[in-house]
């Protein structure tokens, strides 16, 4: 099955059914309510489920960086699945053709990551352990512009 | 703008997410990043912080309608960042 930005979260949250929860309670910030038409009839009362406009690609990354990050603890974190669902993530990036995957990647899920970490105490050598190397160059591309130089330590 | 110091936990990781400890582009603030983008024209690898913000903007609304019972400094710490955000997208 070829990964696009349409089912790369399904993909996920299919695999690692953990993440789904705070996924969710996440990623509804990112839904704006679409709002109801004006009802012609007095007599139409009756109760409509709410529809939203879907978040972007952008932002269910940053919703599915909530979700992981929430696994990577410093103790007691489950580091086994993180592990496997940083692999999956450098599988897809290393095969993407499309570039809009890879920026938002960088942008809305690896620059979450790396600037949630320190809140977190999780170590940013750890971190990059579990990175394969294209993730790295995206998280090393992401320092560079900031000039944090996080990765060098 | 630095990074306010907020109490309630879902609102102080939205905020950690939207900036970078020990930046040396501004305050190390995603809003800053898009400024920065647009004054010199770098990016990040070819990308810029357009959407992260937009749909920060929309994150941080949303969050604002759906938690209307908090702290009133948490309240308008978010504000604070939303115009923040607003500012740099105009």
């Amino acid at each position: 099955m070829e990964l696009t930005q349409h089912n790369i979260i399904d993909y996920f949250l299919a695999r690692y059914p953990s993440l789904r929860e705070k996924y969710l309670a996440y990623v509804i910030y990112f839904k704006t309510p679409i709002p109801r038409p004006v009802k012609d009839s007095f007599w139409e009362v009756e109760e409509e489920e709410e529809h939203y406009e879907e978040p972007t690609f952008c932002a269910q990354l940053m919703s599915l960086e909530y979700s992981i990050s929430a696994l990577m603890k410093t103790e007691g974190g489950d580091e086994e699945i993180v592990k496997k669902i940083f692999n999956d993530i450098e599988e897809i990036l290393a095969q993407c053709t499309d570039p809009f995957i890879e920026k938002d990647f960088e942008i809305c899920f690896f620059e979450n990551l790396l600037n949630g970490l320190s809140q977190r105490d999780y170590p940013i050598a750890r971190l990059s352990q579990l990175l394969g190397p294209v993730s790295l160059k995206l998280c090393k591309d992401n320092e560079k512009f900031w000039g944090s130089h996080m990765l060098e330590c | 703008m630095e990074k306010p110091n907020v109490e309630n936990p879902e609102l102080a990781s939205m905020l950690d997410k939207l900036y970078r400890p020990n930046a040396r582009v501004g305050s190390g603030s995603t809003s800053d990043a898009l400024r920065h983008e647009r004054l010199t024209g770098e990016q990040v690898g070819g990308r810029n912080h357009m959407q992260k913000v937009s749909d920060s903007i929309k994150g941080l609304e949303r969050w604002l309608e759906i938690n209307k019972n908090i702290k009133a400094t948490d309240i308008s710490a978010a504000e604070n960042v939303l115009k923040d955000l607003r500012n740099a997208l105009q």
